[in-house]
This record gives structure tokens, C-alpha cells and sequence, in this order.
């Protein structure tokens, strides 16, 4: 399925955390090829896709917008039609190129959050039930790490510090 | 049209956020006018008064025979079983279980014999494994037994009787993973830090929980309100079934330094209850492996620290535009404050260089350490964030058959189900399932103190990660022995205090009265 796909890309992109955190109800840090804006709406709407307990099989969108289990088993499922960035990119940008001149220094560069819009529609078959919008900030961390050899890679990676549904409309009939 | 707003669990928190003005002592602090309640968030709660009464002292049960069964029973059944060894306690894993021998005296809290008042706390000890030799000491917990329908009394009673200070760190640690998970067991079952904030409040002197991510399930106080959690926020008593806290006190100096703390820690909790730099300026990093904490030509680069108390001060970021860390990371940037007085320092902090009073609460940590190898009490990473199993079986004594037992125990070569946890963490104890492996035969290396073979060892495990300052690291901090052969743990900074437990008052009754 679709979701479980993206959820194992997901664990495959994380870093491997040696250490659990509070985490058992958040997300990990997401691994993106960039800190371009245009990675971090699709990895914005990976999360959104992205299945977080087995045991429900319900997507983080899916559970924000309280769909059941029993629903989602009988074929409603929230579907992500768009996504856009919002944030003033010349002051992202700017930010972004500070964090790449800390991580130059050695550090760990950090941008500013970023806001990213997503749209939805909540689906049963053809039929569409609802719509929506979700209003999401992230921002991208620039660092270096050691890879399994030991030499030094620049890896980017998006942490979400908020995911906000915004509108939640029922179809008109 | 419907909407909603809905605070997600993905560290997350309302874009939209409002300010409100509180008080610590009596005094308003900080924050804009008072809004209407309407205008509040969360208006009801944060407008909940409960009435003052008088303090209680502790009830006091340690040393009162430990090993009597009919008390084990008791707290046993107080406690409820989790995990299945036959050969072991079955109540509490040993991993999350302390040194008898460290645990730090309590010389100066109140504390009384009985009490016939079902609000009282009860200190008990706990035995998960008695010493295994002359020299050996025991692993067990001084639980504190408080009953879960008087958090805020609770919570009087461990400030105004001293069982909890300022500065003080809360590890939540779930017993009901031992046995489940193995690198839950590397990490000793802890999984969060908050930090304890004793403030004079009304009259009354109470203890809250300050936390990163600063958000509501985890200091959304269900009886105080949002900033004002008495351990009562949704973290302590919802989402966790079965959570125990350890208190664990860093080691200070002075009085100056601990004045300092206190000073530190109330701004943090003020700017905690504004929303005004969470997450917008400093945010939740969900990922324990990657701190800010970083080594530049083998210097510490503790500009991340200087920048968070700018933004606590009230001052703009100079070295970043923006902080993440996560829950451990928090506790340790506050504690590495501990030489600055925030009255006096402000203006240091402004003038954009890291002031000389910012330094390393403690070295951060490497995986593994050499205590077990060529290391001596003196080396800053004698012991490493993942020592803690054989740290804990070396402390009791135990012959080389016995400590390899437990190290199995411990890690049985073998995962079993851990509901509740999420995809991510099941993903990410998966990948780790190598390294697992080769750790049990690491620690059963240990046992062999050939320190050669084993620092060849370590120099293989120890990953190419940064040093860092997780959880598992501070309470491998205070399960660390005093000294070792004579010799004073120069690394050691942090002492354990107490294990709260809460449990049903009908479960305490007994033990609060007899």
C-alpha cells in the first residue's frame, strides 16, 4: 500500500537515533536530498502520507482529521491534492545560507521555519466527502556526519514544528 | 464549515500562539495585559484556584527492613507486574533499578513515621538485587509512593519537604518495556527528561515540570493550567501507562551556582508560558542522534547555549537563526548556565561572544567508555551513554556467571512486542539489531578485563556520531559508583534521589498508616 511504501522510506531516511526520545507519539527527523524549498513540500507531504502506528493504519493526516479505523477500513482515506510553500523565500533563503556558512564553521546550521500549505480531499471511493487545508512549518537542519566509513558527509534533513489542520469543510451534496 | 484546530503529536504546537500573563511569588511577570477569559488559552484551566492546605510531612518507610516480604508485596502490588524473569524481581527491570550504595542521603527532608492523612507520600525502598558479594552493593529504587488523586498536594509535599529541588532532573522511564525491546533496555527504559522548577506560589511552594518541546501534553497542567504542570500534564498521566520518574540532582558547588539555576529555570518557565519562542525561535529536535552540541579542532562550540539564554533573556539569536534540541539537550544548555547569574550577565550575553561563565554541565558522552578496559577514575569518558548494563552488574558484585546471565536478560538476542510504541521507534530499534548483538558480546568482553582486546572493541563500536548528552546519559551519570578502587569518578555529576510512583491512595493506605 501506498502509505506502509512511504512510511519504509521514511524509516530508511531517518537517522538511526541510538537513543528513543519522548518521541513515541512524534515523528523523526526527516532525511531530504536538500534544503531546497521544494524538497521540504515533499517532504512535508510525505509526513502528512506517512502511516505512524501499524496497529490503526491510519496516516498522520488521517489521524488529525479523526478518521477511524473502522472508517478507513471501509475506504475513506484523506488524499493530498496540493502543496505549496508560503514563507517569503528571499528570507528563507538568507536563512538557509547562514546555516550553510555555521555548518562551514563546524556547527549545526538551522533555518528559520518555513510555512508550507497542503490541500486534501477526504475520499470514499469517487465520492468526495471532504476538504481541507493543512498549514505546516518545518525548518531543515544543515549538517556534517560521519558516514559508515568514517568520512564526513553534508546531510540535510527537515524536522516539522508544526502541523496545523487550517480548514476541514464537508462537500456539499 | 467546520474547523478545527488540533494540537498534533508530531511535536507540534498552535501556529497561532497566545501570551498570557501569570505570576511566580504573587508578582505578575512578564506577558501583556491580561486577557478576558474568552481571550485565554487555556482560560478555564489557567483560572483554576485549589485551595491552599497545609504541607504534609513524608512518610517514611526505608530502612524498614527492605527485604520483608510483606512490604515487597505491598509495593508490589501497588506497583502492578511487568516483567515476567523468574529468576529476578519480577517488578522493576535491574536496568532501571540504581546502586544502593549511591543513592544520595536524605539529610535534610522532613519526614515522619506514619500519617493518617491519604494525601502523604510515601518513601519505601526497593530491592531488585541484593548485593552478589562482600564488596558488592545492591540495585534497587527508593520509590516514592504518591497517590495519583492529590498531584498538586504531591506536589507541595516534595517541594516544602525537600525530596525535590530546583534543578532537579525527572527521567521518565517505562517499566513496562523491559523485556520487550533490547535498545530500550540500552537505554535503561528512560525515554524523557523534564526538569523540576520549585517556585513560591500563593503561599505555598510547589514543584512544576519544565520540558522541551514546550508544548501542552507536556506541561499542559490538567489542574493548574498550560506552564503550571504538576506532573500532571497528559504526558505523566495518559499517553505513558505505568510511568515511573526518577529524580536525579546535579551536583553544585555552591549556592551561588544553585541561585543561579533557580533564576535560569523561572525564565525558562515564564518563556515557556508566553509562547513567545516556542517553536518559532527554538523547537523540538526529534532526532536524539543529532545534537547542536559540536567539537571544532577539539573545542566545544557552545554558542547554541549562549544563544538559548539570550532568548530567555529576552534577546535576539546572534550565533543562529533558529535552536532546536531535544529534551535532554534542554536540561543540559540550562544546567551549562549554571556559573552565569542571568542579573549579571545579561549584558555579556548581548554583546554577542559566548560569556567565560558558559561551560559543559558535563562532557558530553561518548557511546562507550573505558572503565571497563585501560581507564581510570579520572578520565572524563570512563564510562559511555551505553555502559549502563554492565555498570550496573559490575556494582553488584556479581561472579562472571551471574553477570552474564543478566547481561542476557537484559539482551536476550531477541525483540518482542512493545504496544504502544510507535513505527519510527520499532523502525529504528530494527536498524539498530547489529549493533544490539554485537553489545551483548561487547559486555560479555567486559567481564574478561583483557584491555586490550576490549578497547580494540570499543574503538569499533563507538560510532562516528557526535558526542552527546541523551537521556540514558544522565542516568548513567548517576548509577556511576563514587570512586573506583580508591579513586574519586571525576566524570560523575549527577546523584540519584527518589523513583515517584503513582498509584491509587486505596493501594497506599496501608503503608501510609502502619
Amino acid at each position: 500500500m501506498k502509505n506502509q511504501i512511504l512510511m519504509t522510506t521514511l524509516v530508511l531516511f531517518t537517522a538511526v537515533a541510538g537513543y528513543a526520545n519522548e518521541g513515541e507519539q512524534r515523528l523523526q527527523s526527516i532525511g531530504t536530498i536538500s534544503c531546497d524549498t521544494k524538497d521540504l513540500v515533499r517532504a512535508v507531504k510525505i509526513t502528512a502520507d506517512t502511516v505512524f502506528l501499524t496497529e490503526t493504519g491510519l496516516t498522520v493526516l488521517e489521524e488529525k482529521l479523526e478518521i477511524t479505523k473502522d472508517q478507513k477500513s471501509m475506504g475513506q482515506q484523506a488524499d493530498i491534492t496540493n502543496a505549496e510553500f508560503l514563507s517569503t523565500k528571499k528570507d528563507y533563503t538568507a536563512s538557509l545560507n547562514k546555516a550553510y556558512k555555521i555548518n562551514q564553521k563546524g556547527g549545526v546550521g538551522i533555518t528559520i521555519p518555513a510555512s508550507i500549505k497542503l490541500t486534501y480531499n477526504v475520499v470514499k471511493g469517487d465520492t468526495v466527502l471532504s476538504k481541507g487545508e493543512v498549514l505546516s512549518t518545518v525548518t531543515c537542519r544543515v549538517e556534517t556526519k560521519k558516514n559508515v566509513q568514517g568520512d564526513d558527509t553534508l546531510k540535510h534533513s527537515m524536522q516539522v514544528t508544526s502541523f496545523e489542520i487550517t480548514k476541514d469543510f464537508e462537500e456539499k451534496k | 464549515m467546520r474547523t478545527k484546530k488540533i494540537i498534533m503529536g508530531l511535536a507540534i504546537i498552535s501556529v497561532t500562539h497566545q501570551s498570557f500573563a501569570f505570576s511566580i511569588g504573587g508578582t505578575q511577570i512578564g506577558g501583556p495585559k491580561p486577557k478576558t477569559p474568552t481571550e485565554q488559552q487555556p482560560a478555564k484551566k489557567a483560572t483554576t484556584l485549589v485551595s491552599i492546605k497545609p504541607s504534609l510531612p513524608i512518610v517514611n518507610k526505608l530502612g524498614k527492613n527492605p527485604f520483608n516480604t510483606d512490604i515487597a508485596a505491598k509495593i508490589e502490588s501497588a506497583l502492578g507486574k511487568f516483567t515476567q524473569a523468574p529468576s529476578l524481581n519480577p517488578t522493576v527491570a535491574y536496568y532501571e533499578t540504581f546502586p544502593a550504595r549511591n543513592i544520595l542521603p536524605l539529610t535534610d527532608v522532613k519526614m515522619i513515621d506514619r500519617s493518617d492523612d491519604s494525601d502523604s507520600v510515601v518513601l519505601t525502598d526497593y530491592v531488585s538485587i541484593p548485593g552478589q558479594s562482600a564488596n558488592g552493593s545492591a540495585l534497587g529504587l527508593r520509590m516514592a509512593l504518591v497517590p495519583e488523586e492529590s498531584r498538586v498536594r504531591a506536589s507541595q509535599q516534595m517541594a516544602e519537604n525537600g525530596l525535590i529541588k530546583t534543578g532537579d532532573l525527572i527521567v521518565s522511564t517505562r517499566p513496562l518495556f523491559a523485556n520487550s525491546l533490547q535498545y530500550l533496555a540500552l537505554q535503561l527504559l528512560s525515554t524523557h527528561i523534564s526538569m523540576a522548577v520549585v517556585v513560591n506560589e500563593n503561599g505555598r511552594k510547589l514543584v512544576y515540570n519544565l520540558d522541551m518541546p514546550m508544548d501542552d501534553k507536556m506541561m499542559g497542567g490538567k489542574n493548574l493550567g498550560f506552564g503550571k504542570s504538576v506532573m500532571d500534564a497528559s504526558h505523566f498521566t495518559e499517553d505513558n501507562p505505568n510511568l515511573m520518574l526518577h529524580i536525579l540532582r546535579p551536583r553544585m558547588e555552591s549556592e551561588a551556582q544553585r541561585q543561579n539555576i533557580q533564576k535560569w529555570l523561572e525564565k525558562a518557565l515564564v518563556k515557556a508560558r508566553e509562547k513567545k519562542i516556542y517553536p518559532s525561535k527554538l523547537s523540538f529536535n526529534t532526532d536524539y542522534n543529532s545534537p547542536m552540541y559540536r567539537e571544532v579542532n577539539g573545542k566545544a562550540d557552545l554558542s547554541f547555549v549562549a544563544d538559548t539564554a539570550r532568548l530567555l533573556l529576552g534577546q535576539s539569536l546572534t550565533a543562529n537563526d533558529h535552536l532546536q534540541q531535544f529534551c535532554s539537550e534542554f536540561a543540559w544548555v540550562l544546567l551549562s548556565l549554571k556559573d552565569c547569574n542571568p542579573d549579571a550577565t545579561s549584558s555579556d550575553f548581548k554583546k554577542g561572544k559566548i560569556p567565560a561563565c558558559v561551560s559543559e554541565f558535563f562532557k558530553p558522552m561518548q557511546m562507550f567508555g573505558s572503565a571497563f578496559s585501560s581507564g581510570t577514575a579520572k578520565d572524563e569518558d570512563f564510562y559511555g551513554m551505553t555502559d549502563g548494563i554492565p555498570m550496573l552488574i559490575n556494582q553488584t558484585g556479581a561472579n562472571p556467571q551471574l553477570s552474564m546471565q543478566l547481561i542476557d536478560f537484559a539482551l536476550p538476542g531477541k525483540d518482542k512486542e512493545a504496544k504502544g510504541l510507535s513505527v519510527g521507534h520499532k523502525g529504528v530499534a530494527a536498524l539498530m539489531a547489529p549493533l544490539i548483538k554485537q553489545t551483548n558480546g561487547y559486555f560479555k568482553l567486559t567481564l574478561t578485563r583483557d584491555a586490550k582486546q576490549i578497547d580494540g572493541a570499543r574503538a569499533m563500536l563507538n560510532p562516528n556520531t557526535p558526542r552527546n548528552y541523551s537521556p540514558t546519559g544522565f542516568v548513567v551519570h548517576a548509577g556511576m559508583p563514587d570512586s573506583v578502587n580508591g579513586v574519586k569518578v571525576a566524570q560523575k555529576k549527577l546523584d540519584y534521589v527518589v523513583t515517584i510512583k503513582y498509584v491509587p491512595k486505596a493501594k497506599l493506605k496501608d503503608l501510609q498508616s502502619k
